[in-house]
């Protein structure tokens, strides 16, 4: 090798190529931008798919036909009709959406003056940008899937421009060369996502997801609407043990007014009263689906408040800012307290009555009432009316009279959900002069013993009550438990009727024995696409500032800024440098196998004392090696003729290499040289 | 474009708090910094070897044929070739694609539009593989000359003007003896001019060469031709070597600062037309 490669250099080259592109390479691009912005047509207005449809197909139809692609009045007419469109519909350009259309509209230009190299990379980069994009949209396990998918095609695209002849297959492979490249890009890719800091964005755009779940008001009705929601309120990790036993009431709202069909929150004021532990206390770190309200949930009782939140009257939770986004955080409760906060406001707040009283309601309380020694002989007298009334827990109530609904329920229809227990329930109770409030949330969950995380769903949403007891506090009761006591611990475990959990009455369906086998498939199944769901949305999407900032604790570092900052630019560094290092060596390492087994020859003798140099010939070599290693003579002079006759004698010799090899392997000097 | 890009991805990262943009923008960059590491490799263990180039005449084309070696255990891809200071006129030369261990003749057409003795001293080997971001290139010496000789061109027939045998070299034509020098053999020479002794110490067969053999002598005399131009002349000179040396007649130059001694065969011709296209 008489040349070496002189000094490399670098150069920053974009779009500086104005090679003509082959058909094949248009086609490949053709087909990588359909890929690339195909999603768009689920989340966009309806034009978007002719549109693309459109300007793909022409520019596919023009280079089968090569025919000159369309002049610069064509294109900037084009642009108009595009830019008049979504203006048209959506009354600006900027935006998520109608910025993703504006740009699919420039991209799709693009692609109709789509002649050279440069214009290839244009639109490769615009594509990249357009997988961001998407993201905006959903940011689904599927939806991810499918876009690294895209992303591997805009290398191979990217590749392709390399390959003008690539239609003989001697040529490289671009999908499975940029395969290859996304593979080894992975790990510093995840190395700078996890480093790159994590801003707070004060003037972020927010997306309003539906306000789902739960309201700031409820009537008879709107609980057993979501009785059939499987969408996910929120996740539960217990950091610190398992799952608490006994039935769970995830709490969120409180509502203190009724009118005698509907409740509402009411009164919202900052609690003042702190919470004594009494028996077990759980540690619970939620992941909260938005909701786009401001409550969150917590077992009874939270003992204290997340950071950027308060605890209102009632002992609720609430953000300060409204929840947009899925939010982390970990609270505290006492399972089993007593809350006793009580003053003369929220006395006459839990008493409160509407201005129409349905008469038989009085009655009936009133004829409790005459017989009851304390409070919890008129609860007893309540829930037992419940009982025995021949009443029915079912998620189709059926309609109400609206002027006196609880009436209703209680006397004539005696259907309903668990609103309609606890609302009647509530009402009565503060007829028979018992403060009481009514408690909006969540209970039970599907508890995941793969991951060791409780799921709550909207069709865990649940209604009870709490009356205030003096000397004992609020107590909660929940009038749907005296029908049927032993469902609710069940449903947790039964998660095939995930339904059920909330109800827990009739809905319950047994599985054929038969079935049993698929069911529990079924179960694992979902159990598991569950968990990476929950890893998914703590490490992928929840990555946010603190979770990054608890990660790195995690790893001993503390105060991470600037750490962060060198972390990110070092692990480029390094990894380029560990690249390049990797080449170099390459490139020391001949491509000749014989080469390199006589250089570990050499090594072997240099270990013993024997150094060659640079001078000496193979032969030359093993003689003076041999002098000075009597011991190993024979087979040091053996293997240097044998390393002649191969490097330099006719080629008839080589399949002598398979003596040299095993020779070689064989070797290995048993005495070390006297000489210096 | 790509760091324009670079950046919209991450303000819409940002902006919208977007994890997975995070993501994208991260294997962006990943993919960029692994992409440059390729670049390197693909021309790690290139080496181009210059094989010597035959003269041309003006206006004909050079072709530099370049072998190009990939040393490596791994096919080297889109690589382009260019020299820097003379031109070469298929811009950009490139070659696809090289097998592993594997070499390939690649020719390079170059700019023949001056006489004289053009010298390559480098050539510069770069590829932006794979994904056109960057461009690596490293400059590999090659020392290689070419001559272009002028372009032959006729104006007026050589018997006519060039007198034979004149200005000092006077012919004894009855004398078959006079001896004038050596030559290599050609078939058809008498043998007994052949020098046997020189033969047996190992040279090539050499003839004698007798300056009265009954064949013409020509001088092409540069001060015969002085109603042209320079580059005329040469290119009228270029054409007469070029008949003479085809019919086999013995010729020498005269021109204004060198003298190449009549003789005949492949070495002289070109010996001549080096001369012609060396005149300054």
């Amino acid at each position: 090798m008489s040349a070496r490669l002189g000094s490399l250099f670098l150069k920053w080259i974009f779009a500086k190529g104005k090679l003509q592109l082959t058909p094949s390479q248009v086609r490949a691009l053709l087909l990588t931008a359909a890929f690339v912005l195909f999603p768009f047509v689920f989340y966009l207005s309806w034009y978007i798919t002719p549109l693309l449809l459109l300007f793909v197909a022409w520019r596919y139809f023009l280079e089968v036909r090569q025919t000159a692609l369309p002049s610069f009045y064509t294109k900037l007419a084009l642009l108009i009709i595009v830019i008049s469109i979504i203006l048209l519909d959506q009354g600006t350009l900027l935006g998520r959406d109608a910025g993703t259309s504006f740009l699919m509209g420039l991209l799709g230009i693009k692609l109709l003056e789509l002649r050279t190299s440069r214009d290839f990379t244009v639109v490769c980069l615009l594509s990249f940008f357009m997988v961001a994009g998407a993201l905006l949209f959903s940011q689904s396990i599927f939806m991810v899937g499918y876009l690294l998918v895209a992303i591997v095609l805009i290398f191979a695209a990217l590749a392709r421009l390399h390959s003008t002849s690539s239609d003989h297959g001697e040529c490289f492979s671009s999908w499975q060369f940029s395969s290859r490249i996304f593979l080894q890009s992975l790990p510093l890719a995840i190395l700078i996502f996890l480093c790159f800091p994590r801003f707070q964005a004060r003037w972020a755009f927010q997306l309003r997801p539906a306000t789902t779940g739960l309201s700031d008001f409820m009537q008879p009705g709107d609980i057993a609407h979501l009785a059939t929601d499987e969408r996910v309120a929120f996740r539960v990790d217990f950091p610190e043990e398992g799952k608490p036993s006994g039935a769970l009431y995830w709490r969120g709202l409180v509502f203190w007014n009724t009118d005698g069909r509907e409740w509402h929150v009411g009164a919202r004021h900052l609690s003042q009263q702190k919470l004594v532990p009494k028996e077990a206390s759980v540690l619970q770190k939620i992941t909260l689906m938005p909701h786009s309200q401001k409550w969150m949930f917590a077992l009874d009782y939270p003992m204290a408040s997340p950071p950027g939140t308060s605890i209102f009257w009632g002992n609720v939770i609430e953000s300060r800012t409204i929840i947009f986004r899925k939010m982390q955080y970990s609270v505290r409760s006492s399972i089993g307290a007593h809350p006793q906060d009580m003053s003369e406001d929220i006395k006459k707040k839990s008493l409160q009555l509407p201005k129409q009283l349905s008469p038989r309601i009085v009655q009936l309380v009133t004829a409790w009432q005459a017989r009851a020694k304390s409070p919890h002989d008129i609860i007893r007298s309540a829930l037992n009316y419940f009982h025995d009334g021949g009443f029915l827990y079912t998620l189709n109530p059926g309609r109400y009279d609206n002027l006196d609904p609880y009436g209703d329920f209680l006397f004539n229809r005696k259907r309903g959900f668990c609103e309609h227990f606890a609302g009647s329930f509530a009402l009565m109770m503060r007829i028979a002069g018992i403060p009481s409030r009514l408690v909006a949330g969540y209970m039970g969950g599907e508890y995941n013993p793969y991951g060791h995380f409780l799921t709550v769903r909207q069709a865990n949403a649940h209604v009870w009550t709490e009356v205030w007891i003096s000397n004992e506090g609020w107590v909660r009761v929940d009038p749907t438990g005296s029908l049927s006591l032993d469902q609710i611990e069940q449903s947790v475990q039964n998660l095939l009727n995930a339904s059920g959990a909330a109800s827990g009455g009739e809905d319950t369906r047994d599985a054929g024995a038969s079935g049993i086998l698929a069911h529990r498939f079924v179960r694992i199944m979902h159990l598991w696409r569950e968990l990476v769901e929950d890893r998914w949305d703590r490490w992928v999407l929840g990555y946010d500032m603190q979770v990054q900032e608890d990660f790195f604790k995690s790893l001993g570092i503390g105060s991470f800024a600037w750490l962060v900052i060198f972390a990110t630019f070092g692990g480029v560094l390094f990894f380029t440098l560990l690249g390049v290092a990797w080449w170099l060596k390459r490139r020391s390492k001949s491509a000749d196998p014989l080469e390199g087994m006589y250089r570990s020859f050499c090594r072997r003798l240099s270990a013993a004392g024997v150094e060659r140099s640079l001078w000496e010939g193979p032969v030359d070599f093993a003689q003076r090696a041999a002098q000075s290693l009597p011991s190993d003579a024979r087979e040091i002079k053996k293997i240097g003729i044998l390393y002649a006759e191969l490097r330099y004698g006719p080629s008839h010799h080589t399949h002598r290499m398979a003596e040299f090899q095993s020779q070689l392997r064989a070797f290995r000097p048993k005495e070390r040289s006297h000489e210096i | 474009m790509l760091v324009g890009i670079t950046i919209a991805v991450f303000f819409a990262a940002f902006q919208y708090e977007n994890n997975l943009s995070y993501l994208v923008l991260a294997l962006m960059v990943s993919a960029t910094t692994v992409s440059v590491v390729h670049t390197y490799r693909n021309l790690a263990d290139i080496e181009v070897d210059a094989i010597p180039m035959p003269p041309v005449f003006v206006e004909d084309a050079a072709l530099l044929k370049l072998d190009v070696y990939n040393h490596k255990g791994i096919a080297a891809y889109s690589l382009m070739f260019d020299l820097p200071g003379s031109r070469v006129l298929d811009k950009p030369m490139r070659l696809d694609h090289i097998s592993p261990a594997n070499n390939h003749i690649l020719e390079l057409k170059l700019d023949a539009t001056h006489r004289g003795k053009h010298r390559i001293t480098s050539l510069r080997v770069s590829s932006s593989f794979p994904f056109s971001l960057f461009r690596a290139s490293f400059s590999q010496p090659i020392a290689t000359e070419y001559f272009v000789y002028p372009k032959p061109e006729s104006l007026r027939p050589w018997l006519e003007s060039v007198e034979e045998s004149t200005h000092g070299h006077q012919m004894a034509k009855t004398s078959g003896d006079d001896f004038y020098g050596w030559k290599s053999y050609h078939p058809g020479d008498s043998l007994h001019h052949v020098n046997w002794k020189a033969f047996a110490r190992g040279h090539p067969l050499l003839v004698q060469e007798y300056a009265g053999n009954h064949t013409p002598l020509l001088w092409f005399d540069w001060e015969g031709l002085n109603e042209f131009e320079a580059e005329t002349k040469l290119s009228q000179i270029a054409f007469w070597v070029i008949e003479a040396h085809q019919q086999g007649i013995p010729y020498g130059l005269r021109l204004p600062n060198s003298l190449v001694p009549p003789g005949t065969g492949n070495n002289h011709f070109h010996q001549c037309l080096r001369a012609l296209a060396l005149y300054s």
